[in-house]
């Protein structure tokens, strides 16, 4: 009778093993698939892609006047191998952002985004904006030769009036560019928040760097 | 018979807390690793906001009606003027003087200038807080702090530090601006 008690005891205590080693097994999988699911190594691809991107634009560049022989509707002036790096700030040791550059970049990116793309050697599309907090409601700003919100066009009393957030200017133009990420149905995206002087003024720039790929 | 029946009963108990255990283990691992597709950052805001503003001088900023503050501190010569202050100098000149005399008009304009220098720039999500080696006790004294305290609390996740120095009143004092999520 012990020994018959004895082999029934083994035979639960190998069931239950069996059931826990199964039941680990599972979860591990489980656990990779869903960390694959999300994404989370192309999160941290793109995280460090965007870093790098963000250093690179917040430098002048290589050569650092690399702007002086370019012209932006001119792809054999800008694609070359004389120019390795495309920065937007006027020098190393400042952290204002030259207006030539900032053009330059703009219409490069307008002419041929695939180019410029090649050009900052990475593998996710890109878009930088470049912010300034003021508010359109205040008389001063308003009436402002430089922010001039009802002067660009933008309604009063419209969300873009509403909002402290607005795009920079280069010129006329709004300071971006690269490729809406949210236009553009990403899956992915990864944000490099700096901070520059751009026009005399402390500006955000938002450096996003997205893909549509699903994992 | 008998004990071969319970064993047979025992064995169905364990196959059944299995199949509730991996449903229970699939929901938690489900429910952890919900998909997140946004991931921003700003290790270099602080250091590009000290870069910033012991780069921009009252000056840069004069007629700018986005600095109203750093404006009236240029229009009424409330800081050095000899030197054209930048708007680190500027900060670091308003607080230190204030707090030695006790003004709260000086170091509320020390307040608002670096509200409209870094509170305004940085982007929402940061906390951001500007402080300045103390001239009437030691440790730091808090500037301008956008969650209305320097103090760090339990749930901050990162801060990033940039340290800028300044000589004034016979004293090298620390500026220093910490962002943080």
């Amino acid at each position: 009778m012990k020994v018959a008690k004895g082999q029934l005891w083994s035979y639960d205590i190998i069931v239950a093993v069996t059931v826990f080693i199964f039941t680990l097994a599972v979860a591990s999988i489980l656990s990779m698939n869903i960390a694959a699911g999300t994404g989370s190594d192309v999160l941290e691809d793109l995280s460090n892609s965007a870093w790098d991107f963000s250093g690179t634009l917040m430098s002048p560049g290589n050569p650092s006047d690399w702007n002086a022989s370019v012209n932006a509707s001119d792809l054999g002036t800008w694609n070359t191998s004389a120019i390795t790096l495309l920065g937007m700030l006027e020098s190393f040791d400042s952290p204002r952002i030259s207006q030539s550059k900032a053009a330059d970049l703009i219409n490069m990116s307008a002419s041929s985004y695939p180019a410029l793309k090649a050009k900052f050697r990475t593998g996710y599309d890109f878009f930088v904006e470049v912010e300034e907090h003021y508010n359109c409601s205040d008389p001063s700003i308003n009436n402002s030769a430089y922010y001039n919100c009802s002067g660009r066009g933008i309604p009063s009393g419209s969300e873009e009036w509403q909002s402290l957030e607005h795009s920079a200017r280069v010129g006329s133009q709004n300071f971006t560019f690269g490729l809406d990420p949210d236009r553009n149905h990403a899956t992915f995206k990864a944000v490099s928040n700096r901070i520059a002087v751009h026009n005399n003024s402390v500006v955000h720039v938002r450096v996003v760097l997205w893909t549509n790929q699903t994992r | 018979m008998t004990r071969s029946a319970k064993g047979i009963t025992f064995t169905v108990d364990a196959l059944i807390a299995l199949a509730l255990l991996l449903v229970s283990v699939t929901f938690i691992l489900g429910f952890l690793a919900a998909p997140s597709t946004y991931k921003p950052f700003g290790a270099e805001l602080a250091a590009d906001s000290i870069d910033a503003i012991r780069t921009l001088r009252l000056s840069d900023v004069a007629g700018n009606p986005k600095y109203n503050y750093s404006n009236l501190v240029l229009s009424q010569n409330l800081t050095n003027a000899t030197f054209n202050s930048s708007l680190a100098e500027t900060i670091a000149e308003l607080h230190v003087a204030g707090s030695a005399a006790g003004n709260q008009t000086l170091t509320g304009l020390a307040a608002n200038v670096s509200r409209e220098a870094v509170g305004l720039a940085v982007p929402s999500g940061f906390g951001v807080n500007v402080q300045i080696t103390s001239s009437t006790q030691s440790g730091m004294d808090c500037i301008y702090s956008r969650a209305g305290s320097c103090t760090l609390g339990n749930s901050t996740l990162s801060a990033s530090v940039g340290r800028h120095f300044i000589y004034y009143n016979n004293a090298t004092r620390e500026l220093r601006i910490v962002i943080y999520q």
